[in-house]
C-alpha cells in the first residue's frame, strides 16, 4: 500500500485545522492536510441556490428524534457555510462546572488567556462590529422588540468585508465578502508550502512504535520518529493508502474527530472512555412570531444572512443569549411545521392557512433563537464499521431549560403585541418529532480538554492523554457550551494549540535542508 | 379503501403462476418490506391500477392538483411544479405512482370521482386530510408529498433565478441597494447596548 511520510498531518480543513496548518508550516514543519470533502473554490463552486442536491453535497447530518447535528464536509469545513457572526465567549462560560462541582474547563484557561488568540483570529478574518447603519432590517426589528421592553441589544461582530447583501451567505458567498477560510488561512498556508489532499478520509489511527509515550520528551522534530500511521481512503476512487507522521493534528470537527478516534479505539487502547461523549449542544432554542401592523418591517431575504444583533440581557440571570435569524425559505419548510393559532385552534401547516403565513414571512416574521449554557449531554457512538449514532440525555433539567427559554422568547413577542407561531420540528421526510428536538451546528466537546484523563480525552493544550504528538485542535476539544456561536472560539483555541506546538518543538526549516541535499546529490 | 387495495394485491399475487424460485424471491422481498416497515405490500407488487403507472398525463394532472391544493396560489402550469416527484434523487420517486393511485381511490371513495384534479379545492383538501388520517404508511406518504411540494415550491429549488414570487422571494441576485437592506434611521430603533464591541465580558 502506498505510504506518504510527513512531519505533521492535519486532518480536516476547517476552523480547528487551518490555524495549526498555517502556523506549523510557517514555523518550518513539513505539513500535509487531508480533507474528507471535496475541494472548494468559492468563485467556481459556490452557488446561490437552495437545491438540496447542492447543499447536501457539502452539509451532512447525524441525529435522532431528540437531536440533530449539522456539519460540513468540504475544504474550509464549516467556514464556507457559516453566518459570519464572530463572538468571543463570555468569561462566565469558563466558570461552568459539572454536577460534582468540577470545572468543565482545564485550570488556567479562561477568557483572558484566550483573548490574544481571539485577537489573532479576528485580524485574520477581518472581524468588525457591524455599524448601526448596516444592521439588516430584521436585526433592527429584533432590537426594537428588545428596546420596547427596556432590554439591551448589541451590534454583533461580523467576519465580512465588502458585503453586497445578496442574502445567500449560508450557501457560500460568491462575492469574496464573507471571510471563509478560503480567503485567509488556507491560501496563506498554501503559499507557505502546505500540501492539501481533498477527497481523502482518515479511517483510523494506529501507533508505529511500541510505546509512543516514551517519545513525549523528544521535542527536536527531526529526531522524533514517525510514530503514527493513519489509514486513509480516497473518497472518489476508493483507493486506500497510509500516511506516517510524527505529529498528528485532528481538526475534522466535533463529529469527524470523534468518529476517527472511535474507529481507532481498538488500536489506540489507552484512549480512555470519554471519546465521543460529553458533547455540549449550546442550548439552541428557536421561536417565531409575526410583528403587528404598524411595526417596522423586517426583511428575511435581503442583506446579510444574520441580522447582526445579539442580546445579553438574560445571560447573567439565565445563561442565555438571544439573537434573531434570517433563514432562507428552504431552512424553514424543511425543518419545521410553522403554524399560526387561528379560530378554533391551530391553523394547518399546509393549504391556504400556510400560504397566508408564508406571505408574511419576508417582511413581518421574526425568528429568534437562544443559545445557552446547557451542560454536556450528548454522545456519538460507534455501532459498526464506520457506522455511528448520536444520543441525547434529555434530562428533566434540559427539558426545563427548553421550556423556560422558549417561554422567554414567546414573552418577548407577546409583550410587543406579536402573534407567536407554533413550531413543530420535522425530520427529512416531513414527519413531526414526537418530543422536544434540539438542532445545532454548534456541537462541541466530543473529545474534551480536561486536567486529567479521568474527565477528558486531551490535556489543556489539546494533546491526547498517553499519546504524545496527537492533538485535537477543533470543536471536539472545547469542553462546554459557549452560549454564543462557536466558530471564533474554536479558531482562537486552535491558534493557542498551534502556538503551543510551535513553542515546544525545535525545528530546522525543512525546505532549506532539502535544497542542500538535492544540490549535493547532483 | 386500504382494505380493498390489500385484498386486490393478495388476489394478484396468488392468482399468478410463478416458479418456486420466484415465489421465494418475492416472499423475501415482502418480508424485507414488512420488517423494514417502510414499503407496504401493495407498493412492492405495484398492486394498484395499471393506468397510474402508464398514463403520464393523468398522473401529472393529479400531481399538479395536489400541489395547488397544498399551496393555493401556486401556478398550475409552472414547468417545475411537480418535477420533484419524478426526481430520482429523492426516494419518493419510487412511490409516486402509488401515491397518485391512492389520491384517486380516496377521491372516488369520498366524492364518487376518482379524478382528484376534477374535484373542487375544498374536496381536494378533504382528500388530503383523509390521506393524512390514513394508516402509518399512508400518512407518511402524504406527509412526504406535502413536504416535497413545499420544499420545491417555496425554495424554488429548480429555478435559482426565479425564487418564489408567491412569497416575494427573489432567488439568486447580485446584491441590493442600501435602501432595500437598511433603514436610514435605524439608530432610532436600536436598543441600548451592554458592551462596547459586541462581546460580553
Amino acid at each position: 500500500m502506498k505510504t506518504i511520510f510527513t512531519e505533521v498531518l492535519v486532518v480536516g480543513s476547517g476552523f480547528g485545522a487551518a490555524p495549526p496548518a498555517l502556523r506549523l508550516r510557517k514555523a518550518g514543519f513539513d505539513v500535509l492536510m487531508i480533507e474528507k470533502g471535496p475541494d472548494l473554490i468559492p468563485e467556481r463552486d459556490f452557488r446561490q441556490t437552495q437545491d438540496p442536491k447542492y447543499l447536501l453535497s457539502y452539509l451532512k447530518g447525524i441525529g435522532n428524534d431528540q437531536l440533530g447535528f449539522t456539519y460540513a464536509e468540504a475544504l474550509g469545513g464549516g467556514s464556507g457555510f457559516y453566518e459570519m457572526i464572530s463572538l468571543r465567549a463570555p468569561s462566565k462560560v469558563f466558570q461552568q462546572t459539572d454536577n460534582d462541582g468540577r470545572s468543565l474547563w482545564p485550570a488556567g484557561i479562561n477568557r483572558d488567556v484566550l483573548n490574544p488568540y481571539y485577537d489573532i483570529a479576528e485580524e485574520m478574518l477581518h472581524v468588525e462590529q457591524i455599524r448601526p447603519d448596516e444592521v439588516p432590517k430584521s436585526g433592527v426589528v429584533f432590537s426594537l422588540l428588545m428596546k420596547n421592553l427596556g432590554y439591551t441589544c448589541d451590534r454583533a461582530p461580523y467576519a465580512v468585508n465588502g458585503c453586497v447583501g445578496s442574502g445567500y451567505c449560508v450557501t457560500g458567498c460568491l462575492f469574496g465578502a464573507k471571510q471563509s477560510l478560503h480567503l485567509n488561512y488556507l491560501p496563506e498556508a498554501k503559499d507557505a508550502g502546505l500540501r492539501i489532499l481533498t477527497d481523502t478520509e482518515a479511517l483510523d489511527v494506529t501507533t508505529l512504535i511500541a510505546h509512543p509515550a516514551s517519545t513525549s520528551q523528544v521535542r527536536h522534530v527531526p529526531s522524533i520518529p514517525h510514530r503514527y500511521e493513519i489509514r486513509c481512503r480516497n473518497t472518489t476512487s476508493g483507493e486506500e493508502f497510509l500516511i506516517h507522521t510524527k505529529i498528528l493534528v485532528l481538526g475534522g470537527g466535533t463529529i469527524g474527530t470523534a468518529k476517527l478516534l472511535l474507529n481507532s479505539c481498538r488500536k489506540l487502547r489507552f484512549l480512555g472512555r470519554h471519546v465521543g461523549k460529553n458533547i455540549a449542544i449550546n442550548g439552541s432554542v428557536k421561536a417565531a412570531g409575526i410583528v403587528p401592523e404598524g411595526f417596522p418591517e423586517g426583511d428575511m431575504f435581503t442583506g446579510r444572512s444574520h441580522p447582526g444583533m445579539i442580546s445579553y440581557q438574560f445571560f447573567d440571570s439565565m445563561g442565555i443569549t438571544i439573537s434573531s435569524a434570517k433563514p432562507l425559505p428552504l431552512n424553514v419548510v424543511a425543518s419545521a411545521h410553522l403554524t399560526l393559532a387561528g379560530e378554533g385552534g391551530h391553523n394547518s401547516y399546509w393549504g391556504q392557512d400556510n400560504v397566508e403565513m408564508m406571505k408574511m414571512y419576508r417582511r413581518r416574521m421574526i425568528v429568534l433563537y437562544a443559545l445557552g449554557l446547557t451542560p454536556p449531554c450528548a454522545e456519538i457512538r460507534r455501532t459498526g464499521e464506520n457506522l455511528f449514532e448520536s444520543q441525547l440525555d434529555l434530562t428533566p433539567d434540559l427539558r426545563h431549560y427548553y421550556k423556560q427559554t422558549e417561554a422567554i422568547l414567546h414573552s418577548i413577542f407577546e409583550r410587543n403585541g406579536c402573534r407567536v407561531l407554533n413550531i413543530a420540528n420535522i425530520d427529512h421526510e416531513g414527519r413531526e418529532y414526537p418530543d422536544i428536538h434540539f438542532t445545532t451546528t454548534h456541537m462541541i466537546g466530543s473529545c474534551r480538554m480536561s486536567d486529567t484523563k479521568d474527565n477528558g480525552v486531551v490535556n489543556s493544550y489539546g494533546e491526547v492523554f498517553d499519546y504524545p504528538g496527537i492533538f485535537v485542535a477543533d470543536g471536539a476539544a472545547i469542553p462546554s457550551s459557549l452560549a454564543v456561536n462557536s466558530s471564533l472560539t474554536i479558531l482562537a483555541n486552535a491558534e493557542r494549540i498551534a502556538a503551543h506546538i510551535v513553542s515546544t518543538h525545535e525545528h530546522e526549516s525543512r525546505p532549506r535542508i532539502r535544497m542542500i541535499t538535492e544540490r549535493e546529490l547532483n | 379503501m386500504n382494505q380493498l387495495e390489500i385484498q386486490g394485491s393478495e388476489k394478484s399475487f396468488f392468482e399468478r403462476r410463478i416458479t418456486r424460485h420466484e415465489f421465494v424471491k418475492e416472499i423475501s422481498i415482502v418480508a424485507a418490506g414488512i420488517l423494514g416497515g417502510c414499503t407496504p405490500l401493495k407498493i412492492v407488487f405495484n398492486a394498484f391500477p395499471e393506468r397510474f403507472s402508464k398514463d403520464a398525463h393523468l398522473c401529472e394532472q393529479m400531481l399538479r392538483a395536489f400541489v395547488t391544493t397544498v399551496i393555493p396560489g401556486a401556478v398550475n402550469n409552472d414547468t417545475n411544479l411537480i418535477r420533484i416527484f419524478r426526481d430520482t434523487y429523492y426516494p419518493f420517486c419510487g412511490y409516486c405512482d402509488f401515491f397518485v393511485s391512492d389520491l384517486a381511490a380516496r377521491s372516488a371513495n369520498l366524492f364518487g370521482d376518482d379524478q382528484f384534479d376534477r374535484l373542487t379545492r375544498q374536496q381536494r383538501a378533504a382528500v388530503v386530510r383523509d390521506g393524512l388520517d390514513g394508516d402509518a404508511t399512508i400518512e407518511r406518504l402524504y406527509q412526504g408529498a406535502i413536504f416535497m411540494s413545499q420544499v420545491s415550491y417555496y425554495a424554488g429549488i429548480y429555478d435559482d433565478e426565479k425564487g418564489c414570487p408567491l412569497i416575494d422571494f427573489h432567488g439568486s441576485n447580485y446584491g441590493f441597494g442600501e435602501e432595500e437592506m437598511y433603514y436610514t434611521n435605524s439608530s432610532l430603533y436600536l436598543a441600548s447596548e451592554a458592551t462596547s464591541d459586541g462581546n460580553y465580558s
